[in-house]
């Protein structure tokens, strides 16, 4: 398991955090190693949802080994503000360790959940766009994406994904493409300059709405990915609006004027 | 990048007398169009000289009325110049439609003028170009072409300009003042400056080698509505597929120049002749145009940018 | 400042540098025309070295470097501040966007020995993690990145764009040349585009420069 910037760490550590009864800061993850146990990776939504499960059935693991060290009974003990408490009796959380270690290790697996239900995460994407009556520039004025994908692990770095999903479907739908000189096997625009992702001037304006339900088959966590969700949809919903506004079907991506200028109505 | 030697000279004159002395050598102000090819290795000079601190970096009323721009002067502070904002709008415009704001505060007039093609078959070494390698053939004809020319190409070359301001400078009538190494100086007007490609696409600009460009002198303001219409693929911090500076009055009528379609800014004086009728005027002015399947959709979008310049002019449209 | 390895210094440069200028006669008759470059040919040249002195963050630096040197690759591989990032090298995406004499610009595409004199300021230049800049600590608060390689240029470029705004330098999308600009989303993120972020985090960088545009009009 990796962080790529979608806040792998930070959900982490809250989950740790949250089933052992510790403040955040107590929490240190590491991730990147390949001492580590094998992780879902990165990608496809199947990291936040997965190795926060994991990071659970291991804290539950850990409970009940913090538990036996102490002598009680980890389905009677409370693990809160950095203490075990059963009872009247309590103890600082450190002093199972006795001065060394406690390391635990657990896994997760899911059987035949995908066979049996569906996994999916959904969304709802809304463009407005303009389109130049002149010049048939269009140009994306707002977006919004409304999702659900279970429990929302973490409110900020779930948005600023979602966001950031939105943005590369507008480019996916408007402005990217690799072009190829297939005479000379040349990569043609393969620079910044050539190949145009986004910029700031793109994209004026996003909003997201998480609905934030729980899914209690999907994992542990009961919460879902949310990475392509932000993304799948977008390109549609440009394209639905550029055919709202103009009457011009584009049927391949990017919808860029070469392809519909002479379609759209004289001046 | 190759190595070279460096130097950095006081005067327009210096600059000059130094490169006549040294076989090999660049100018370099900005920058921001030499390095990036220096990287590249598409440029190579063995010795550069730095221009930028050469006290061109002033913008002074002319006895005519006019301004003169001193060649450092930087894109951002031609932009923010108070009396250019206030009569000479479209050169404002223009400016601020290229680039980013990083590199319009490193850019200067005389450097912006001097920028190369923007053509990928140009960037890439590995590539067959008339530009870097006269003779060597131009793979962009037949090729991905979209970006590229329509207007004064030929077979050996369908490069374009790529600059925003010299397309504001042309609508302006502005005119290059440079110096040569012997000390005489000379004014050649932006019409001319930029040459067509030609069998010789590897000559760019109308500058002998060595020659130093000191200014770029504005006549009086024109009044008028000055209009600056960039269409790119993106938003901003693109190049532009057609750009339309124009200055027009009231009813449409007025003068107008295209970028993003030619070795040089396009102004063809029947078509201004014939504003405020835009169809008739562009059609004038693409007059002879030589397309390829990729970018023959330029034709019509320079007659529609410039329909929606003039319905603006007019206040027909905001 | 401590003194970085520079080919004067380094006895593996030294040592190329020898190889180089034994094989470097008749370089300089080169038949290279201004602005006409012939990349293919093997010329063996000399690696050239100069000397620059500027101010960096607030401390005076002196360096000799090899005249290629980019003030990107003098501050990162010499100064060895890797706050500033590169990206493209090409002048296509404002990771390495520092800012010099009080304007931000591209520090890949600057010669490090055009910078003579000059005021040099970086990320690290703007605040520490104890001491955050207020567009920092604005950036921090509305998650205004994901993966972080582009931040410090979106920061820079940032803290810029609020000073040209105020000081009158116009943009794409300003309506009235002559009017007081003002710091609209708009305009922002116009201004801003030449910081490309490919996670997408601009809705974001725009509330943070929102929040220190509405800190510093207070």
């Amino acid at each position: 398991m990796t962080d790529i910037g979608t806040g792998t760490y930070t959900i982490l550590a809250q989950t740790a955090a949250e089933v052992m009864g510790l403040p955040l800061s107590a929490v240190s993850v590491t991730l990147g190693d390949s001492d580590h146990p094998a992780g879902p990776g990165s990608g496809g939504q199947w990291g936040a949802a997965n190795s926060t499960s994991s990071v659970y059935a291991a804290c539950v693991k850990l409970r009940a080994a913090v538990a036996h060290k102490l002598g009680l009974d980890p389905e009677r003990s409370d693990f809160l503000d950095g203490e075990v408490r059963a009872g009247n009796r309590s103890y600082p959380l450190g002093a199972a360790a006795g001065g060394g270690e406690l390391v635990v290790e657990d896994t997760l697996e899911y059987g035949d959940l995908d066979q049996t239900y569906q996994q999916s995460t959904f969304a709802a994407h809304f463009v407005e766009i303009a389109v130049d009556a002149y010049t048939g520039e269009t140009a994306v004025r707002r977006m919004l994406a409304v999702c659900e994908a279970g429990r929302i692990l973490n409110p900020i770095s779930a948005r600023s994904q979602v966001i950031g999903a939105m943005t590369m479907g507008l480019g996916a739908a408007l402005t990217e493409e690799l072009a190829v000189d297939t005479r000379l096997g040349f990569f043609v625009n393969h620079d910044l300059a050539g190949y145009e992702v986004p910029v700031h001037a793109d994209v004026p304006h996003q909003e997201v709405i998480f609905l934030d339900t729980l899914d209690p088959i999907a994992s542990p966590m009961k919460a879902k990915g949310v990475g392509e969700l932000g993304l799948c949809g977008v390109g549609a919903a440009i394209a639905n609006a550029f055919y709202n506004a103009t009457g011009v079907r584009v049927r391949n991506y990017p919808i860029t004027l070469d392809k519909y200028l002479d379609k759209l109505p004289p001046v | 990048m190759r190595p070279f030697t460096y130097e950095r000279v006081g005067t327009a004159l210096e600059a000059a007398e130094a490169a006549a002395r040294r076989p090999g050598a660049t100018f370099i102000a900005g920058g921001t169009n030499l390095l990036d090819l220096m990287k590249l290795e598409i440029e190579a000079p063995l010795h550069l000289i730095d221009v930028t601190r050469t006290g061109l970096g002033v913008i002074a009323e002319t006895d005519e009325g006019g301004l003169r721009i001193g060649a450092m002067v930087s894109n951002t502070a031609l932009a923010s110049d108070p009396r250019i904002k206030r009569d000479y709008a479209l050169l404002a415009r223009a400016i601020v439609a290229g680039a980013s704001g990083q590199l319009r505060n490193k850019a200067t007039t005389a450097g912006n003028l001097l920028q190369r093609t923007r053509c990928s078959y140009f960037y890439d070494t590995d590539q067959p170009c008339n530009k870097r390698r006269p003779g060597s053939g131009c793979p962009a004809v037949g090729g991905v072409s979209r970006q590229l020319g329509i207007l004064g190409v030929s077979e050996h070359c369908i490069a374009t300009y790529p600059g925003d301001m010299a397309v504001a400078l042309r609508v302006l009538d502005a005119v290059v003042e440079t110096v040569r190494a012997d000390g005489t100086l000379r004014t050649i007007p932006i019409a001319d400056f930029h040459r067509l490609w030609g069998d010789t696409p590897h000559i760019e600009t109308a500058l002998e080698p060595g020659e130093v460009i000191t200014a770029v002198v504005l006549p009086a303001p024109l009044g008028g509505a000055h209009l600056y219409h960039k269409v790119r693929d993106r938003r901003s911090y693109a190049f532009a597929l057609v750009s339309v500076a124009a200055v027009l009055d009231g009813e449409g009528c007025g003068r107008f120049a295209v970028g993003g379609v030619a070795p040089r800014p396009w102004r063809v004086a029947e078509a201004d002749a014939a504003l405020p009728d835009a169809a008739e005027a562009a059609r004038l002015l693409t007059q002879g145009a030589r397309t390829t399947a990729q970018n023959a959709f330029k034709v019509e979008l320079v007659a529609r940018t410039l329909a929606g310049v003039v319905a603006e002019a007019k206040g027909e449209v905001a | 400042m401590t003194k970085p390895a520079t080919p004067e210094t380094d006895p593996f440069a030294l040592s190329r540098r020898g190889v180089l200028a034994s094989t470097a006669a008749g370089v300089a008759s080169g038949a290279l025309g201004v602005g006409l470059a012939a990349p293919a040919q093997a010329v063996a040249r000399r690696v050239e070295t100069a000397r620059v002195a500027f101010t960096l963050n607030g401390e005076p630096c002196d360096l000799t470097l090899d005249t290629r040197t980019t003030l990107l690759d003098a501050l990162r591989e010499h100064l060895h501040l890797t706050g500033t990032k590169k990206g493209c090298d090409q002048g296509q995406c404002g990771a390495c966007t520092v800012i010099v004499n009080g304007a931000r610009i591209n520090a890949c595409l600057s010669l490090a020995i055009m910078h003579e004199g000059d005021t040099v300021t970086t990320i690290e230049g703007l605040g520490t993690p104890e001491d955050l800049h207020p567009m920092q600590a604005a950036f921090v608060k509305h998650d205004g990145y994901q993966c972080g390689y582009c931040t410090p240029g979106q920061i820079c470029s940032a803290v810029s764009v609020l000073q040209e705004i105020a000081a009158g330098v116009p943009s794409h999308v300003t309506g009235d040349l002559t009017a007081a600009m003002e710091p609209s989303n708009l305009e922002m993120r116009e201004r801003m585009s030449g910081n490309i972020c490919r996670c997408g985090a601009y809705s974001n960088i725009a509330q943070a420069m929102a929040e220190a545009a509405a800190g510093e009009r207070a």
